[in-house]
């Protein structure tokens, strides 16, 4: 026991200043691609149009890179809506509707000391009974229709529902995004979106810190 | 092309029958490739689902806490011991469509089945398609899927182990171990431009130019901190008990760290398919085949792959950009690649770089029949380490259009 007490000690904070301050890590390429530089680029994804990188598309794979770049900034993502009443506690239940593991993984992360979300008043939960969100993860496989549908009823008034990462809002290259059952209020993209593209989507959504 | 000419894997006798689009080819068969065979019979579920009066049926999922990944299980119980356990695992099948896409746009969906596991896959896929085309990558490109998969082992073992101290209640050590799992990932965003190595590996080639030289120190400064986190864990009598002796498998068949920790040397990168015997990379075992040992085994390995990245690091010069060359030509290769979970075998059927067959037999299908074996007759609190500790990833199973 107090090993664990002088490692903390002799370990400082961790935790980020996030959203007080800046990231203090970006994943290059799960950020926007922007245009630096000439030259014909063949996206994998169709996700360049006239010159722009749509993000409910791209799936951060770099084949662009050259003629564009990342741009470095975390706020990519669309928050189509804002519920204050949730601001002082916020409480996810997360969804894998088809995921390849890595988009459950940063949702996860979010737990961890570092970014300690919290802090913020966002919780997780493993019932959509108790639930202001519902994060669905992942392409939208046959077998989990009836299951999202079941969470998202089964979910209190007002509810909000967030597409994290690129299979979730459009389904990439894997298959269909949530949008044939739900219409999402947030969408959260990269592929995976960042732990911390994730948070500051989060934090946006429930009306700030 | 036929597309109901799909690849499969079946069991003929003493060989592994590989159906493609072109041909038949047949392989000497793995005790793994058995197991993976029968584990199929496991995976919807409807292997077992015959009421059983005398016993309690649990359902868990296929969406609950505690679990990452959408999953159903049917526990029977027989007072506090599980007297059976059925999974049925296709909730979530993707079925990504491969087949009629160009080898580098089946490369970007490869290297998402599973995205802890990308580098692996990846590194899988870009193998068959070096063997179909008939392309030697060079020695660096070589070089960086050894650091690629290696940093990923790390990350993964060590998320593995944080799962198991969670599950034990030691939540300080947990969450230090959490949070070490972060370190690594940024690293290899740091490094490779993705937390995840998606983008990274390419056929003859790698997408991304690579900077190494800080490298090697920031995984020894990972490797040190676990080594340190795991000397205090395991002085807690509390977290030994509860792994010691959980959820026991010594079966020849499994893959991956749970069968070294049967005792059984089986590792795939013994094999050679990268150039680790240029390096000391060394086996590691354990031989009780319990919790425990597979966390032993994983510890041993979270410090050799810190070794092996920092003799890659010192005998790289750097590993310059190219493109996926065109494959040309056609036919197909079957790869084995270790994945942090253990050996994967991925079949790749090519036609003038249009994909004709994919299939893959995951480290998950190998051992989920172990899991299932192991957990019966423990009792209904062991289910979280028996599952953790073999590190499932349900995305890798499913099938493929
Ligand atoms: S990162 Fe990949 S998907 Fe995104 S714009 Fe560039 S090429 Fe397209
Ligand atoms: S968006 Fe990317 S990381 Fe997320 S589930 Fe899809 S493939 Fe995986």
């Amino acid at each position: 026991m107090r090993n664990w007490v002088l490692r903390g000690v002799k370990k400082g904070r961790v935790t980020t200043r996030f959203p007080y301050g800046e990231p203090e890590s970006v994943s290059p390429w799960s950020t926007r691609p922007v245009r630096t530089g000439e030259g014909d680029v063949t996206c994998p994804a169709d996700a360049i149009e006239d010159g722009e990188v749509r993000m409910d598309r791209c799936i951060s794979c770099g084949r662009c890179s050259g003629p564009f770049s990342p741009e470095g900034k975390i706020d990519i993502s669309v928050i189509g809506r804002v519920e204050k009443r949730f601001r002082k506690s916020f409480t996810v239940f997360v969804i894998d509707t088809g995921s390849c593991g890595a988009c459950n993984l940063e949702v996860k992360t979010l737990s961890n000391p570092i970014y300690d979300a919290h802090r913020l008043g966002i919780n997780f939960t493993s019932t959509p009974r108790h639930a202001d969100a519902l994060l669905v993860v992942g392409t939208l496989a046959e077998g989990m229709k009836e299951p999202l549908m079941r969470a998202y009823e089964a979910m209190p008034e007002p509810k909000l529902v967030m597409a994290a990462g690129t299979c979730a809002i459009s389904g990439g290259i894997l298959g269909e995004g949530v949008s044939g059952l739900l219409k999402a209020d947030v969408l959260i993209p990269g592929c995976p979106p960042t732990p911390f593209t994730i948070l500051d989507a989060l934090v946006k959504a429930k009306g700030g810190p | 092309m036929d597309d109901s000419l799909s690849a499969v894997f079946t069991i003929e006798g003493e060989m592994l029958c590989v159906k493609g689009h072109q041909s038949t080819r047949l392989i000497p068969c793995t005790l793994q490739e058995v197991s993976a065979h029968e584990n199929s019979l496991f995976l919807t579920g409807k292997a077992d689902t015959r009421e059983r009066p005398d016993l309690f049926r649990f359902n868990l999922g296929p969406v609950s806490g505690g679990l990452l990944e959408s999953v159903r299980m049917d526990v029977y119980t027989d007072g506090e011991r599980m007297a059976h356990i059925s999974p049925d695992v296709l909730f979530k099948n993707r079925q990504p469509a491969m087949k009629s896409s160009e080898a580098p746009a089946a490369l970007l969906k490869a290297e998402r089945i599973n995205g802890a596991y990308s580098a692996a896959f990846s590194t899988a896929f870009c193998m068959a398609a070096e063997e179909i085309g008939g392309i030697e990558p060079p020695h660096e490109v070589k070089l960086a899927r050894i650091l690629m998969t290696e940093v990923e082992r790390i990350a993964n073992h060590i998320h593995v182990i944080a799962k198991l101290t969670e599950g034990a209640s030691q939540n300080v050590a947990a969450q230090h171990l959490f949070a070490l799992e972060e370190r690594t990932r940024r690293i290899a965003s740091e490094h490779f431009g993705h937390r995840y190595f998606f983008g990274v590996n390419g056929i003859g080639a790698l997408e991304r130019g690579l900077d190494t030289r800080s490298l090697a120190p920031k995984v020894e400064g990972v490797a040190h901190e676990f080594a340190s986190i795991w000397e205090d864990l395991t002085s807690s009598r509390l977290f030994l008990d509860r792994l010691q002796t959980t959820c026991r498998a010594d079966y020849e068949w499994m893959v991956g760290p749970a069968v070294r920790a049967a005792d059984f040397r089986y590792d795939s990168r013994l094999s050679g398919y990268l150039p680790y015997s240029d390096l000391s990379f060394e086996v590691a075992t354990d031989d009780t085949g319990d919790v425990l040992s597979r966390a032993l085994v994983r510890q041993k390995e979270i410090e050799i792959s810190s070794i092996l990245v920092d003799e890659v690091c010192h005998s790289m010069k750097g590993a310059a950009r190219g493109s996926s060359e065109k494959v040309r030509g056609r036919g197909w290769a079957v790869k084995r690649v270790e994945t942090p979970g253990g050996d994967m075998l991925m079949l790749l059927g090519l036609a003038d770089s249009i994909v004709t067959d994919f299939d893959i037999r995951s480290a998950s299908a190998a051992n989920l029949l172990a899991f299932v074996q192991s957990a019966t007759s423990g009792i209904l609190t062991d289910f979280t380490f028996g599952w953790e500790s073999f590190g499932f990833w349900i995305s890798e199973l499913g099938g493929y259009s």
